[in-house]
């Protein structure tokens, strides 16, 4: 059987493997330290892995059911897009590209930027 | 009104003063294209601040000191509260006959329910559905962040601070106390370290912070696309200063492949449709480009970026200063059968409150001054908005008798405000009322500074005969002297307005307690001192704007620092509103001479000052002596100006503004008894208590009128001189300044339809003194008849009482009635103020003749043109036995030398080119003290220019006696130009006369020496 996670899904996995069987109070301290993640949002991550199958909690202790070997990370669809039609709100956060390209206009670009020369100083 | 219209109007306003600030700044950006992109970020400060704060710091430099942007910006304002305080659906035109119908029944009673409106007004509706834009934009970012927060949740700790996110297209940074940045998975190594360098500059300038206020302002602003814009290039000169930051760290070698992410990110995988915040220009092409652009910034070009973006700052973030403020005619309008005045207006924010009074005068002399209303520009009670229109209507009551001023305004939520006060004109059967004339009313829609408003309107009534002024009287002034000029005004009534930073409140007591003027806003009043060039004393230059309406100065005596005497010594209106002769801005020269000791044993100096005041190198002075408490002083100095009252000895300061205080100190002359030595120098605190005795000289400003009083006036009189006597405006003028007003109630009339031309004044009440009133006509007649050009004939009558029988008594007065001095005719002694000078010393007018109760005044001292080819004045110094020596001098240049002098009981001296080599020789009748022995001396320019002088007795070619001084006499005939001479033959006891032309080159001339240089 072969599992697709998404990314941060495989990192917790990843903490899982390293440690397992483990209680799931030290989990929760393993993530919180490792990956920066809350409590509430460890046991959610936990419950969805262990409804696929994956992991079993049992007596409050984490075990894992799938071997490393069947599982394999593939990236996420983008949720901004989902949410936003594409952008980010601009008052919410300061971020990298907020508006979109078509592909026409990101051809340009690229070639813009091959077509530079830096001059030597 | 509401709150949240009140909130919504002063955003409207904001809005409109920020609007000049965006416009601004989007030029200053323009400039800066090239310039590193964070001084552009920075100046989006100022229009932030702009936005959020309603006042700034005054600045000279602020764009709001521009009269256009000034302007603008206030119409736009009026315009938009006038629209907003409309009704929709709501008649304009059925309102204002509803409100008229109620203004005549409520004025009559004195008060006036407020009007209020049916419906919400359009600002009302417009502040709510803002209200409601505001909610939604709140709501909306809201609901993104949870949004966002709760989609990152899963997000994975990669580094301190940063975290790897499933799903992301594009990193970002969330939160503003914890802000944590996100990047998606899968990022080459050196596109991550571009990244984490640009969200780590983006968080080391707290940007969120600055995001996060963005947005505050935009959700406020939400209608306004000005701020969308500026909200738009805010974020975009953001991104761009943090891409710099890392161009700067890693070099510009980076920059193909940090575009090249910019781009990646971009475009993602897919096309998608641009966000609901596309303006334009695609922000990641505009990012590149500017990326691809950029070259590390030479210093200079750092500096004058910095320093345009300062430029910017101040100019932008800073106000006019305060003290602007304008009141605007905006024509009339028939309020229910009255005339209203409708302006518009505009109070500053240090302005808090205005007042209106009202002075009643009748036939010229003020009876009440009475406030009329208060308003305060902040507190509830008695409020009117800073900026808005109002209308005022002067009337009188439907039984003539009495009358009243009424008030009326919008307030911003519709309600239409009334007051009315009844006016304090006499209760009278009055027959005819004229007006009320308005300023402006001609049309004139000149916006005024507030400081110039001083008489608002003016109620013209007649109680006599029905006749009143004509209306074209010039609006400026109103007063007392213009109202009455004529004589046809019985009563008038003149509403004024002043402006203070006070509250309404205090204002009213400072009125009530210490009259107009206390606690208005007077700036721009202002004295400069310096030591005086032309001797011991202070030149000052003086600058007095309106209100103040008159000034004098104030001489204080004090004996061992108590004030013993307070004397207005000089004092004047101004030459704009013919109360006088002073300029709004002139300077003057005061100054203070002692006299060493002759008399009074053991001491230096003799207890008095001769001092001296002047328009600034004018030659006309006026004098005067100030007697000191003790006969005579030890030490004394003058230093200009005061002392501050501190106890340190400092001097106070040379420029005096008068806002405040209405009062600048002068010159202190302070006086030692004891020991000499300046104790002046070594005083500690207020002079008046250290020194043993002190003159201090202030100069007060007034608000009131300066009483006009005859003789200072031989400048005043000559300055309202009138060529034409059917010029009746002018002629009121000048009746007014001889003061015809103290002798009785009068009226004028004309006669010119023929010569001779003649000008009557009908007294109205009979005379207690018909005989003083005659002597004091004829020296006003012989006035009136030199300075009015074509004036023929003066005649005044009056009613008198004969045996039970009422008769009506004429006098006529002409040139052949007219005292003058020898020579003249009546016409050329009004000529030139010389002239007028000399008439008036000879009438005995040439010192101050005062209303009664009033204090002494000073006398002008006679100038003259054209003696020996100069020009100068004459001093006269009195002597024993009421014995005068004239000295005349020349001032030529700033220099002053005596060149001629007489002496004698009278002057008796005739300018006359005997010669005929054109220069005017002086001739002299002298009268020596002791014997009486009269003589003639000649004065004559020598060839080299100076001055030599000759007695004419040489012209006696007969033999005569020589018995001692007495027994020979001089004098000089003007008008036959001779010489008379007396004397007596040996043996002969009665005198003989002989007379002679003056004949030059029988003379003998020796040098002419002054007695004062000897």
């Amino acid at each position: 059987m072969r599992y697709k996670l998404c990314d941060s899904e495989y990192r917790f996995m990843q903490v899982v493997w390293d440690a397992a069987p483990v209680p799931s109070p030290a989990l929760v301290d393993l993530c919180r330290e490792k990956l920066g993640w809350k409590k509430s949002t460890t046991y959610t991550v936990l419950k969805k892995l262990c409804d696929k199958g994956l992991l079993k909690n049992e007596g409050a202790v984490v075990s894992v059911l799938a071997p490393r070997e069947t599982v394999s990370a593939e990236a996420a669809e983008e949720f901004v897009k989902k949410a936003f039609s594409g952008s980010l709100p601009s008052f919410l956060a300061a971020f990298m590209g907020s508006r979109t390209l078509s592909a026409q206009e990101a051809e340009e670009l690229k070639r813009l930027i091959d077509a530079h020369r830096e001059e030597r100083e | 009104m509401t709150t949240l219209t009140a909130i919504f109007q002063a955003l409207l306003d904001l809005s409109l003063t920020a609007l000049p600030v965006m416009g601004a700044v989007l030029l200053a950006r323009l400039c800066l294209r090239r310039a590193p992109k964070k001084y552009s970020y920075a100046l989006w400060a100022v229009v932030g601040f702009r936005l959020i704060c309603p006042a700034s710091l005054p600045s000279p430099m602020s764009l709001f000191n521009s009269a256009p942007v000034q302007t603008v910006r206030e119409t736009a304002q009026i315009a938009v509260q006038q629209w907003g305080q409309t009704v929709p659906g709501y008649s304009h035109a059925s309102a204002a006959a509803g409100n008229a119908g109620r203004n005549t029944a409520g004025a009559a009673a004195g008060s006036l329910p407020p009007v209020v409106q049916s419906g919400p007004s359009s600002m009302e509706i417009l502040a709510v559905v803002w209200a409601v834009g505001l909610a939604a934009m709140l709501v909306w970012a809201v609901v993104s962040y949870l949004h966002i927060r709760r989609s990152v949740r899963q997000g994975v700790l990669l580094e301190d601070g940063v975290f790897q996110c499933d799903g992301l297209r594009t990193p970002f940074v969330l939160g503003c106390f914890r802000p944590k940045i996100y990047v998606p998975f899968r990022m080459a190594a050196d596109e991550l370290a571009h990244i984490l360098l640009h969200e780590r500059a983006h968080l080391r300038r707290l940007d969120p912070w600055w995001k996060l206020l963005g947005f505050g302002i935009l959700a406020v602003y939400w209608w306004n696309p000005a701020v969308w814009l500026c909200h738009f290039l805010f974020c975009r000169d953001m991104e761009m200063s943090c891409d710099e930051a890392v161009l700067r760290k890693m070099g510009p070698e980076v920059k193909q492949t940090y575009s090249l992410s910019l781009v990646s990110f971009a475009a993602g995988r897919h096309f998608s449709a641009a966000g609901p915040l596309a303006f334009g220009e695609n922000d990641a092409k505009s990012r590149v480009k500017n990326i691809l652009r950029w070259k590390r910034a030479a210093p200079a070009a750092v500096f004058l970026a910095l320093a345009l973006c300062l430029l910017a700052a101040v100019i932008c973030g800073t106000d006019a200063p305060t003290g602007r403020g304008w009141a605007q005619n905006e024509g009339t309008v028939d309020a229910g059968g009255r005339v209203e005045l409708r302006f518009s207006y505009s109070v500053p924010h240090d302005i808090n409150s205005c007042l209106f009074y009202e002075d009643v005068y009748d036939h010229g002399k003020l009876i009440s001054r009475n406030p009329v209303g208060y308003f305060d520009f902040n507190k509830d009670a008695n409020h009117v908005d800073r900026r808005g229109t109002a209308g005022l209507t002067g009337y009188i009551n439907d039984d003539f008798k009495s009358g009243g001023w009424y008030f009326s305004r919008t307030n911003s939520d519709g309600a239409k405000i009334g007051t009315s006060n009844p006016s304090s004109i006499p209760q009278r059967n009055y027959l005819a009322i004229s007006g009320p004339l308005y300023a402006g009313q001609n049309g004139d829609r000149t916006r005024r500074p507030l400081n110039e408003l001083d008489a608002v309107a003016v109620l013209f009534l007649s109680d006599d005969d029905g006749s009143l002024s004509s209306s074209s009287l010039p609006f400026e002034t109103f007063s007392p002297s213009d109202l009455f000029a004529d004589g046809m005004t019985d009563v008038a009534a003149v509403l004024r307005v002043e402006f203070s930073r006070l509250s309404a409140e205090e204002l009213q007591q400072q009125f009530l307690v210490n009259g107009p003027g206390a606690g208005t806003v007077q700036d721009g009043n202002q004295v400069t001192l310096k030591n005086a060039s032309g001797g011991i004393g202070v030149d000052f230059d003086a600058e007095f704007t309106k209100p103040v309406r008159s000034w004098a100065i104030y001489e204080d005596v004090y004996d061992h620092g108590v004030l013993v005497s307070s004397t207005p010594r000089i004092s004047d209106g101004f030459l704009e509103n013919g109360t006088g002769v002073t300029p709004r801005q002139f300077s003057g020269t005061l100054l203070c001479n002692l006299r060493y000791n002759e008399s009074v044993s053991g001491k230096n100096f003799v207890g008095t000052l001769d001092c001296s005041y002047g328009k600034t190198r004018s030659p006309v002075m006026a004098k005067w002596t100030v007697h000191l408490p003790s006969e005579g002083y030890n030490g004394a100095g003058m230093i200009p100006g005061g002392f501050v009252a501190d106890g340190t000895g400092k001097h106070s300061e040379d420029t005096f503004s008068l806002a405040d205080v209405h009062e600048a100190v002068l010159l202190t002359y302070a006086f030692s008894d004891d020991d000499p030595g300046v104790t002046v120098y070594e005083a500690g605190n207020n002079v008046a208590c250290v020194n043993d005795a002190a003159v201090q000289f202030r100069l007060v400003t007034s608000v009131e009128y300066i009483e006009s009083s005859l003789g200072r006036n031989a400048l005043q009189l000559y300055s309202l001189k009138n060529p034409y006597v059917g010029d009746m405006v002018a002629d009121g003028k000048l009746l007014s300044a001889l003061n015809i007003a103290d002798l009785g109630t009068y009226k004028m009339e004309l006669f010119t339809s023929e010569q001779p031309y003649i000008l009557q004044i009908d007294f109205q009440n009979e005379p207690k003194g018909p005989d003083a009133l005659n002597s004091a006509m004829d020296d006003r007649a012989t006035l009136l008849l030199a300075l009015i050009g074509n004036l023929d004939e003066v005649r005044w009558t009056y009613p008198q009482t004969e045996d039970g029988a009422p008769t009506l008594r004429t006098n006529f007065f002409d040139e052949t009635n007219a005292l003058k001095p020898t020579g003249m005719r009546i016409k050329d002694c009004g000529a030139s103020l010389a002239d007028l000078q000399n008439l008036l010393n000879y009438l005995g007018l040439s010192d101050d003749i005062q209303p009664s109760g009033t204090t002494e005044g000073v006398g002008v001292q006679t100038i003259f043109t054209d003696i020996l080819g100069q020009n100068g004045f004459i001093r006269q110094e009195s002597g024993a036995d009421g014995f005068f020596t004239n000295y005349y001098i020349a001032q030529t240049g700033g220099q002053e030398t005596c060149i001629a002098e007489s002496w004698g009981r009278e002057r008796d001296d005739t300018a006359v080119d005997v010669d005929g080599d054109g220069i005017k020789e002086l001739v002299c009748n002298v009268t020596y003290g002791a014997d009486g022995a009269q003589r003639v001396v000649v004065y004559r320019l020598a060839a080299d220019g100076s001055v030599e002088c000759a007695d004419p007795l040489e012209l006696l070619d007969v033999p005569y006696r020589d018995g001692g001084i007495g027994s020979l006499k001089e004098s000089y005939d003007a008008i036959y130009k001779i010489v008379d001479i007396s004397y007596y033959q040996e043996g002969q006891e009665n005198p003989q006369f002989k007379s002679y032309p003056l004949d030059m080159a029988r003379l003998t001339f020796s040098p002419y020496v002054c007695s004062e240089d000897t």
